[in-house]
């Protein structure tokens, strides 16, 4: 059974199903604040994102986010379902 | 694949390296595709290396274990082309043998930590960047003051205008969180003059904000950071120098197997220009062509095709053991084929094929290196393989030697037969007899390196 995302979240695969992106370019795709990034980052299982950087609103900018080539499908399903 | 055509196995080979480089190169692309700038990474060009050498090992492993021929052209095609769904099991007729399907799962493991440590490195790259400007800026107040300037303008133009101008997909509620100038200023303001690092943190995180896709350029247009830097940095410099710094590599590893090599020089003569002269022939019997025959006339599942080339090869190479290098090589090519008669698993169709090789490019001069080892290979556990080379010892004495046995000598060479309860002695007296004619007659030939090369021994 598909998970269940918040808008936020879907938002964040949405924009690294694109490329991989430091936070600052997903906040600004996703048109996200730091707290929302870092909130949907939670939210998002680590297998699905990998982050490389630190999960708190003032460093989350500078982190690295990466969505992995095989999970890209699954993420791609879950935000094409949610639309 | 019995329909497919047979091809030399170098050409098998290099369809399988080329194919498989070329589906590695998609492979890696696909697999990284998260990362723009993915070959400015040493870990990317392992994948590359290890996704191209795959197909190459696979194929070799089929090959060995007989479940294709490493000289069929549709299989090498085939096995570049698909090696990951033969590890899947997905093709008919191409089936791994026993648990080998299985490595595939650690491959992959390796390819996801891959993966992982690309993530871990470029964001050390970018960390290593910001310390760097960091450093730079922090420690030069115009610089610093430069940097307010150029965040100002910027933090201006974030907020007067939607975002969504660039990115018109996104609604405005990023801008809502960006300082404005004026917080900016009192921000800076109230930091401490001394604090510099500070200042520059406070600025920087702003900047990234306010411009988080085009921050490079926008830096190098102001100056604050060099062209290089930029162009290393944000126009995949690394990428560029380490792509053209492996290609100049791997092209000059090339250059020198072929300069190093006679083995390129002596495909594109021999069965590219179709010339198999004479002056060739120095080429034919380089090192690496001799291994290369070698391992082809001593695989056991060659096909009748690859064996009649190799067979062909071997003529080649006779015709030239006239001359004293000639004879060398040829000694160099041969004394391994010969000693695998030894050997008391041989399987009879090979010996055969051998003994038959051994007959059809005989002389005295060749014989000279041949007949001492077949004499000791009678010593082999295998009686019908020690009957093989008797006759074939007959058969060159009666070619080559006509004279040297009366007959009642010859008469009792032909009655011996080798039998599979044949005990060490009776062998050791059949060896002691074949020696000491072998000595005899080679005492009354005198055939030396020296002489012409021999007419039926041409290819």
């Amino acid at each position: 059974m598909a998970q269940k995302f918040s808008p936020e979240a879907l938002r964040v695969l949405n924009v690294l199903g694109e490329e991989a992106s430091d936070g600052y370019t997903v906040m600004s795709k996703a048109g996200l604040t730091p707290e929302e990034l870092v909130s949907a980052l939670k939210e998002i299982p680590t297998n699905l994102v990998m982050v490389k950087g630190e999960l708190i609103p003032d460093r989350v900018g500078d982190a690295y986010l990466v969505l992995p080539s095989n999970v890209r499908a699954y993420a791609n399903s879950l935000v094409r379902s949610s639309a | 694949m019995p329909s497919s055509p047979d091809i030399p196995a170098y050409y098998s080979y290099l369809i399988v390296a080329l194919v498989g480089g070329v589906v590695a190169r998609s492979t890696v692309n696909d697999g990284l595709a998260a990362y723009p700038d993915r070959w400015s990474f040493f870990a990317a060009w392992q994948l590359f290396l290890a996704y191209s050498a795959l197909p190459v090992l696979l194929f070799w492993f089929l090959d060995y274990s007989s479940v294709i021929q490493d000289t069929s052209l549709f299989a090498a095609v085939l096995v570049a082309a698909g090696y990951q769904t033969i590890f899947a099991g997905g093709i008919q007729g191409i089936t791994l043998p026993g648990e080998s399907a299985g490595l595939w799962k650690p491959f992959q493991a390796w390819v996801a930590r891959i993966n992982d440590r690309i993530a871990t490195k470029q964001k050390a790259y970018l960390d290593r960047f910001v310390r760097k400007l960091e450093l730079k800026i922090s420690s030069d107040s115009e610089l610093l003051d430069k940097l307010l300037k150029v965040v100002m303008e910027h933090l201006q133009g974030a907020t007067a205008k939607p975002q969504g101008a660039a990115k018109p997909e996104v609604p405005a509620k990023s801008v809502e969180s960006l300082q404005t100038t004026e917080q900016l200023q009192a921000a800076f303001n109230a930091t401490s003059p001394e604090a510099h690092l500070q200042r520059f943190r406070l600025l920087w995180r702003a900047f990234r904000t306010a411009e988080p896709i085009n921050y490079g350029y926008i830096l190098y247009r102001e100056s604050l950071i060099s062209p290089f830097r930029y162009w290393w940095q944000f126009r995949q410099g690394l990428a560029d120098v380490i792509t053209y710094g492996l290609l100049s590599i791997g092209v000059a590893i090339v250059l020198v197997f072929y300069v190093e090599s006679s083995f390129p020089a002596y495909v594109l003569d021999r069965f590219v220009f179709g010339s198999a002269s004479g002056a060739t022939w120095t080429q034919a019997s380089g090192d690496s062509v001799m291994r290369y025959y070698q391992w082809r006339l001593r695989k056991l599942n060659a096909s009748d095709k690859d064996t009649f080339r190799s067979h062909e090869y071997v003529k080649f190479m006779a015709a030239y053991a006239g001359k004293c290098d000639g004879l060398a090589a040829f000694d160099h090519l041969m004394s391994p084929v010969i000693e695998d008669l030894c050997f008391s698993g041989e399987p009879s169709k090979k010996v055969d094929d051998d003994l038959g090789l051994i007959i059809s490019t005989h002389s005295p001069v060749i014989n000279a290196k041949t007949i001492p080892r077949l004499i000791q290979c009678l010593w082999t556990d295998d009686a019908d393989n020690r009957l093989r080379i008797h006759q074939t010892l007959m058969a060159l004495q009666q070619a080559d030697y006509p004279k040297s046995l009366s007959q009642t000598e010859a008469g009792a060479f032909k009655s011996w037969v080798p039998g599979k309860d044949e005990k060490p002695g009776d062998v050791a007296i059949w060896v002691r007899n074949w020696s000491g004619w072998w000595a005899s007659a080679q005492a009354s030939q005198k055939a030396s390196c020296f002489s012409a090369p021999s007419a039926n021994s041409k290819p």
